[in-house]
């Protein structure tokens, strides 16, 4: 197993009581597999991809059961020992391209972020060479001219191409997309479930697909999680869930879906 | 209102700061321990004591005394430069911001650049147009303080003159000057208030510069910064002499920085 | 600019001229005779129309010649390029002290947030912004001079003499200008730095491994800086203005001393010069930032362009 997750739960502590926003989550992921996390905003999901990927601040929040990576638990890790797992094995990318990508620094700078951290033995020309690799492995044109721009320059469906190619670039192990497409164009959001279909398949990576659309779900996910006020309603393998659904809760989503996407 | 004091101990400070000075200058506009210009060779460089608490300056005169004199003209005159600076700034930002055209961009280019001239400096060159002395020296200040304001004010009436609310108040037929002063005047209050506040500070610590220098309220009155640059000369044998007056003037501007602090903090609570 | 700088001459010069008092009639004293005093007048060219007299004042700025002091007979510009590099020096020192000592301290600042340490800088930030810049000094001048006996009041060297000696005199002056204004931009950054860490790139960086300091010096800083900037432009022009008071309490002959004493002497090419010489600094100031901000920020260069 790759990823394993073990009677998880975050409880917030910044206010007067505390509040439980996850609860008793047990779930686990394979190498290769791409599993989609579906709810409804305030369902948990994204804290969950938040804490595998080891960015939940530190204080005023616990923390309860076990993240374990390979094995190591990221819960209770060193921060030092977590930070060489980020970037490297674990990656992530957020809802809002225009606003993840530093908006002062060229892209490619940001591209190479990871390997100037992670593999220290690249020299400038090594790491040029894989930035570029990966920008247009990410289907965007002209990666030179994209290499040198700035956020500002460039669309949001092509940012989002970017932050895949800056998540990819270290060669991970495990993909979190964090409702990756819900800020994009609907034309623009089937060219990123592709891309990030066919990195599956060529890189043998795994995805944490979080999204509140389950059509976008159905397309990509091999495995898929319902959440619903932090606790896991269903889980299942994809096909299963959508034709017999167990739980009303589940069947409620389903029968909320758009016939149009359901089309497609 | 004590529970929202303590929760917020920059108005806490603030407000105590401000009002022990407060009460120190409308107490020496009636009464002071001793006459303020009155000399004595026998208290010479007095160490505070019982007698006199802030000790005494080279003329045997109270420096506390002259402190509450002192203090009241740095108030007065900051006052009055906050006062003019103010209403003029309101005055042409709101005419500028709400009209525009030529004449604000004229205005603005040559405010642009006093803007940038520290006001100090433009102080000091009105003032060796007119002349020294208090009057004089609140006037050239309040004159160095109209380019903050208006560009302040300015900014927020063209703000404001975008919004629906004006419109509609055009429709309505409202006159220019009724939507100016009765409709985007009291919208803007509060970013006026606040800078009204920090404007207060840089008065009271470029009055104290200026008298520093031998420019503002002159002798026989006791002025803070005067007291200061006579003290400089006598730093070894009576260090108190500099040392209560520059703390009169930090204590001034610290209370004054804190409520204004303070007030925004409860303002953005209360909202 | 160079239009902006043209009207502060002309509003300076039309200035002076507007105000009553007759500077040949001052300079002769109230008893001199109508003759003495008209033929000075000519020697002195007042008797020509006024804007003949700003013209020609204009061309001799341009040329550098700004004209003759009145009460020391001495050709302006000399006096001025003598001075001038006490008070730069003096800005320059402040300037450097001022970026460098509030960066670190705002980043550590801002690193602990809502600590103990975070609190009592916050206090101490409030303290320093109060002290006026002339009582600091005067403060720093007795403990250094006479406590601690560090430092001669007093004891100025020029330049010319000793260059070293010169900045080791310069340092107290220095810290007493900056001291405020660097409480200001600890305060300021703080806050700037905040605002950018909650924002998603920050975020994006962490999932990459970086550590605090990482993110905070390669992502941050930069665009926490793009606001203080515009601070630090104008902190230029009110530490050149720091500079002529707090010259006084260290006894230096800078700027503000030719300043002081020909404002007390209604000496008005002097006045007249080097006010225009602070505009000019003023708007250097005004384009560097302008620079500044286009380097800083890639977003502005595509609006311009």
């Amino acid at each position: 197993m790759l990823l394993e997750v073990k009677d998880f739960g975050i409880e917030f502590h910044d206010h007067d009581r505390p509040e439980r926003v996850v609860e008793d989550l047990d779930f686990s992921l394979d190498t290769g597999e791409i599993l989609g996390i579906v709810g409804e905003s305030g369902s948990g999901k994204s804290l969950t991809g938040l804490a595998i990927a080891g960015l939940l601040p530190r204080k005023k929040l616990k923390k309860e059961g076990a993240i374990l990576f390979e094995g190591q638990d990221v819960l209770r890790m060193e921060r030092s020992a977590l930070r060489e797992l980020q970037g490297d094995e674990i990656c992530m990318i957020f809802q809002e391209p225009m606003t993840a990508l530093n908006p002062t620094m060229r892209i490619g700078r940001q591209v190479e972020e990871a390997l100037r951290i992670h593999h220290k033995e690249m020299d400038a020309a090594a790491r040029k060479e894989r930035a570029l690799l990966w920008l247009r492995n990410v289907e965007l044109e002209d990666a030179e001219r994209v290499y040198d721009s700035y956020p500002h320059e460039l669309s949001g469906g092509m940012r989002q191409r970017v932050c895949i190619a800056a998540a990819m670039v270290g060669g991970p192990k495990l993909l979190i997309a964090d409702e990756p497409t819900t800020a994009l164009d609907v034309t623009v959001q089937a060219q990123i479930i592709r891309l990030l279909q066919r990195i599956n398949e060529e890189e043998k990576v795994a995805i944490l697909f979080v999204s509140h659309d389950l059509s976008l779900i159905r397309q990509i996910s091999d495995n898929v999680l319902v959440m619903q006020k932090g606790r896991l309603v269903e889980k299942g393998p994809v096909e299963k869930i959508f034709s017999e659904p167990r739980e009303e809760y589940t069947k409620k989503l389903i029968a909320a879906i758009p016939r149009v996407n359901l089309d497609e | 209102m004590i529970k929202k004091l303590r929760q917020n101990p920059d108005l806490l400070f603030g407000t105590i700061f401000t009002g022990i000075l407060l009460l120190i200058v409308l107490v020496g506009l009636i009464h002071t321990p001793y006459p303020t210009t009155q000399m004595s060779a026998a208290d010479k460089f007095a160490a505070p004591g019982l007698m006199h608490i802030f000790g005494c300056d080279q003329y045997g005169r109270d420096i506390f005394s002259r402190v509450m004199e002192g203090l009241g003209s740095t108030f007065v005159i900051a006052l009055f430069t906050v006062l003019i600076g103010s209403v003029s700034g309101v005055l042409i930002g709101s005419l500028c911001g709400y009209f525009g055209g030529l004449l604000d961009d004229a205005l603005m280019r040559v405010n642009d650049v006093l803007f940038s001239f520290p006001s100090i400096l433009l102080a000091l060159v009105i003032v060796s147009l007119l002349g020294t002395g208090s009057v004089n020296v609140t006037l050239a200040l309040g004159i160095a303080f109209v380019p903050s304001f208006a560009r302040i004010v300015r900014s927020e009436v063209k703000k404001q003159a975008a919004l629906d609310y004006v419109q509609s108040a055009r429709l309505m037929g409202a006159s220019h000057f009724r939507i100016i002063f009765v409709h985007i005047l009291p919208n803007i209050l509060p970013v006026l208030a606040s800078s009204v506040m920090i404007g207060f500070n840089n008065a009271v610590l470029a009055e104290a510069g200026l008298s520093y220098l031998g420019i503002g309220v002159q002798p026989p009155r006791a002025s803070l910064g005067r007291m200061l640059s006579e003290a400089q000369s006598f730093l070894f044998t009576a260090p108190w002499y500099a040392i209560f007056p520059g703390l009169t003037i930090v204590l001034l501007v610290l209370g004054f920085a804190l409520l204004a602090e303070g007030m925004t903090e409860g303002g953005r609570d209360a909202s | 600019m160079l239009l902006t700088l043209l009207a502060v001459g002309f509003v300076v010069f039309a200035a002076f001229e507007i105000i009553p008092g007759d500077a040949a009639v001052s300079r002769l004293g109230s008893n001199a005779t109508a003759e003495s005093v008209a033929a000075l007048r000519t020697e002195m060219g007042l008797d020509r129309p006024f804007f003949v007299r700003f013209f020609s004042w204009l061309f001799g700025c341009l040329h550098g010649d700004f004209g003759t002091s009145y009460s020391y007979g001495m050709p302006v510009a000399g006096m001025i390029v003598e001075k001038l590099p006490i008070t730069l020096c003096m800005s320059l020192i402040s300037m450097l002290l001022c970026i460098g000592v509030s960066v670190p301290v705002a980043l550590f600042a801002a690193k602990h947030a809502g600590s103990r340490t975070d609190r009592g800088l916050r206090s101490a930030n409030q303290l320093v912004m109060a002290v006026p810049a002339f009582f600091l000094g005067i403060l720093l001048s007795w403990l250094f001079g006479m406590v601690l006996k560090w430092f001669t009041p007093g004891g100025y060297v020029s330049y010319k003499k000793d260059f070293g000696a010169f900045l080791a005199y310069l340092i107290l002056p220095s810290v007493a200008v900056a001291l405020p204004k660097c409480a200001m931009s600890v305060k300021l950054l703080r806050s700037a730095i905040l605002a950018e860490a909650d924002k998603e790139y920050v975020r994006t960086a962490y999932s990459r491994g970086l550590s605090t300091m990482e993110v905070l010096y390669r992502h941050v800083l930069k665009n926490a800086m793009i606001p203080l900037v515009t601070f630090w432009g104008m902190a230029v022009a009110d530490m050149i203005a720091g500079s002529i008071v707090v010259e006084q309490v260290f006894n230096i002959p800078g700027l503000g001393r030719i300043l002081l004493n020909s404002i007390a002497k209604r000496d008005y090419p002097v006045v007249e010069a080097v006010i225009l010489l602070i505009a000019l600094v003023v708007l250097l100031m005004n384009l560097l930032v302008d620079t500044l901000y286009r380097l800083l920020d890639p977003r502005l260069k595509e609006e311009q362009g």
